[in-house]
């Protein structure tokens, strides 16, 4: 054994050594390395959940926003179609308000007319019979009964009878 | 290639070289025997415990293992950098190897099987570096076996008694601490007996894995943790791999017997692992060695080639080492009733 | 050995030194043959299945070292020889 050196002091020593070592990495190297890969795991899985999470995030806020403007286009369409309804109403009424207006007016007018028509008809009927009454009382002198010719030429007149615009009635 | 005349011009001054070195300083065969020491020989001693360059290169690497240790994981960060980054490397590696070997078993072997690995890796290497093995001190024989002549050490020839000239230089005497001794006639000379001393060259530092003692020691530690282990997993039942009696006290003498053989076979190599596990570092380590020597004596730059291979040697025998024990104590662990596969047969 | 009158003739040193040779040269012969059977099969596994060659490497050396550890058996009887333990 000693002449291939084996001896007990020196295999307690490599013993020792390895004890020794065996320590040394364990605190040093093994636990904090071990830990360290556990912890460089953990963080690595914390980021990549943390980037979906936001990924995720960003998603829905762009759906949101998406809706968001999607709401306000419909409702500014709405709001230009409803403006635009309006509009047409208050022409619309306008419109009709100034027919009626226009009409108001014509029939008025016409009222107007006829009345003044009439009244010179009338006059005119008047001074026909005034006329006529003095070219008969010219004619054979002025003894005439006023109140008897007056009948007379109205009745011709009535006989006549020129309809509202002058015209002779059955013409 | 064959048309650089650089080239040739370069191989011929290197040939030249050589011869004009082996001219002046020939081969020795006694230089080699006085360079080779199975058992590594003690250089002094401290209160009664003998001290070899083995121990110390030991010492060396416990320090080196420490400092590196130590920076390596003194503030650990999350985005690692410089000697961390080696560190985990390393261990990240090793992680990866021994899952594959042990599963998810591999938290408990872990700290002995890396420990292993790192412990042999840094003494294989620290070996080779040039200068352990070679510089040290000269341990004069007692009578005329060494001598120096023109600063050259020579070794006397036991047959023709000339002096040979060794290529071994001794540059200045030995301080006077320094006790070159063989562990063998340190011994003999504890007990009072004669001997007689020969001329050898005592190194500084040497390969701490090429000490028996370390492998032996590596071995005892694997074989009997692996048993711990074993034990831990399966209880008292673990024993029946060695000692099963269980059909034999049956009556079932034919399978019974059987069974005892298988399980003294299984005894006999689990003792052979101890000495298989020792002499295969030892061997390769320390055949390394002798064979860089041998190559250094023989002819310049000729151990260049070998020392790769010797770099390769030294990873491979840490790794199987460490390999190894982490195979072993995953086959006692999951190793279920008395029935030897004979698997660990080696 | 009166047989063979060449070992007759060869002190026990030279003896000594022919068996150092032979313990280790024999013992290397088998474990050769074996390492190199452990490798063609390992290689050849690695060409069918490349992915593997982790797992693959690691049980080769397992392997080489079963075959080794005789050679290793060798080396050590022929260390007791050499150096004169026996």
């Amino acid at each position: 054994m000693e002449k291939l050196g084996i001896n007990l002091p020196w295999l307690l020593a490599q013993l020792i050594n390895f004890i020794l070592v065996l320590v040394i990495l364990r605190m040093l190297v093994y636990k904090p390395v071990l830990a360290m890969f556990e912890t460089r795991k953990q963080k690595i899985q914390e980021s990549l959940d943390t980037a979906e999470k936001v990924k995720a995030d960003a998603a829905q806020q762009q759906k949101e926003f998406d809706r968001k403007l999607d709401d306000a286009r419909r409702e500014a369409q709405a709001a230009a179609a409803s403006a635009q309804q309006a509009a047409e109403k208050e022409r619309q009424r306008i419109i009709a308000e100034a027919q009626q207006d226009a009409e108001k007016i014509r029939v008025a007018a016409r009222g107007e007319l006829d009345y003044e028509r009439k009244q010179m008809v009338s006059e005119l009927r008047h001074q026909v019979i005034e006329l006529s009454m003095l070219g008969a009382q010219r004619v054979i002198g002025g003894n005439l009964d006023e109140r008897k010719s007056r009948q007379l030429v109205e009745n011709f007149l009535n006989e006549v009878d020129f309809g509202p615009n002058g015209q002779k009635a059955g013409a | 290639m064959l048309k650089n005349p650089r080239l040739w011009i370069a191989i011929v001054a290197f040939l030249a070289a050589g011869i004009l070195v082996k001219m002046f300083f020939p081969f020795s065969a006694a230089a080699v025997r006085a360079s080779v020491a199975i058992a590594p020989e003690i250089l002094f001693f401290i209160g009664g415990f003998p001290v070899s360059p083995t121990l110390i290169t030991l010492l060396i690497v416990l320090v080196i293992l420490l400092l590196v240790s130590f920076l390596g994981t003194r503030n650990m960060r999350i985005v690692p950098s410089g000697l961390q980054n080696v560190v985990e490397v390393v261990i990240e590696q090793l992680v990866n190897l021994f899952v594959g070997i042990a599963g998810p078993m591999w938290t408990k072997f872990f700290a002995i099987a890396a420990s292993f690995f790192i412990l042999l890796l840094v003494s294989n290497f620290i070996g080779l570096i040039p200068g352990a093995g070679s510089i040290g001190v000269i341990k004069v024989g007692k009578e005329t076996h060494t001598q120096v002549v023109n600063g050259q050490i020579c070794f006397e020839n036991e047959e023709t008694h000339e002096c040979e000239p060794s290529g071994i230089f001794a540059i200045a005497d030995a301080p006077d601490f320094l006790t070159p001794i063989s562990l063998e006639h340190a011994n003999m000379k504890a007990r009072g007996e004669e001997y007689e001393e020969h001329g050898a060259l005592v190194p500084f530092l040497r390969a701490p894995s090429s000490d028996l003692n370390m492998g032996l020691a590596l071995a005892l530690v694997s074989v009997f943790m692996t048993q711990v282990y074993g034990m831990q997993k399966q209880g008292l039942r673990y024993w029946t791999r060695f000692f099963s009696f269980g059909r034999l006290l049956k009556g079932d003498i034919g399978f019974g017997l059987i069974d005892v053989f298988v399980g003294l076979v299984e005894f006999i190599s689990e003792l052979g692992k101890i000495i298989s596990f020792s002499f295969r570092l030892f061997g390769n380590i320390f055949a390394g060695e002798i064979i860089l020597l041998i190559m250094a004596f023989l002819f310049l730059m000729l151990p260049f080639p070998f020392y790769f291979f010797e770099f390769f040697v030294a990873f491979i025998q840490a790794f199987v080492f460490a390999v190894l024990t982490m195979a072993f104590m995953r086959i006692a662990t999951a190793e279920h009733g008395g029935e030897g596969h004979g698997e660990a047969k080696h | 050995m009166e047989f063979f009158p060449i070992l007759q003739a060869a002190d026990s040193e030279g003896m000594r030194l022919v068996a150092t040779a032979l313990a280790i040269g024999l013992a290397a012969i088998g474990p050769g043959i074996g390492i190199g059977l452990v490798a063609n099969g390992a290689l050849q596994a690695i060409g069918r299945n490349p992915e593997a060659a982790g797992t693959l490497t690691t049980t080769m050396f397992i392997g080489i070292v079963f075959a080794e550890a005789l050679a290793i058996f060798g080396l050590v009887i022929s260390f007791l020889i050499g150096f004169g333990i026996f």
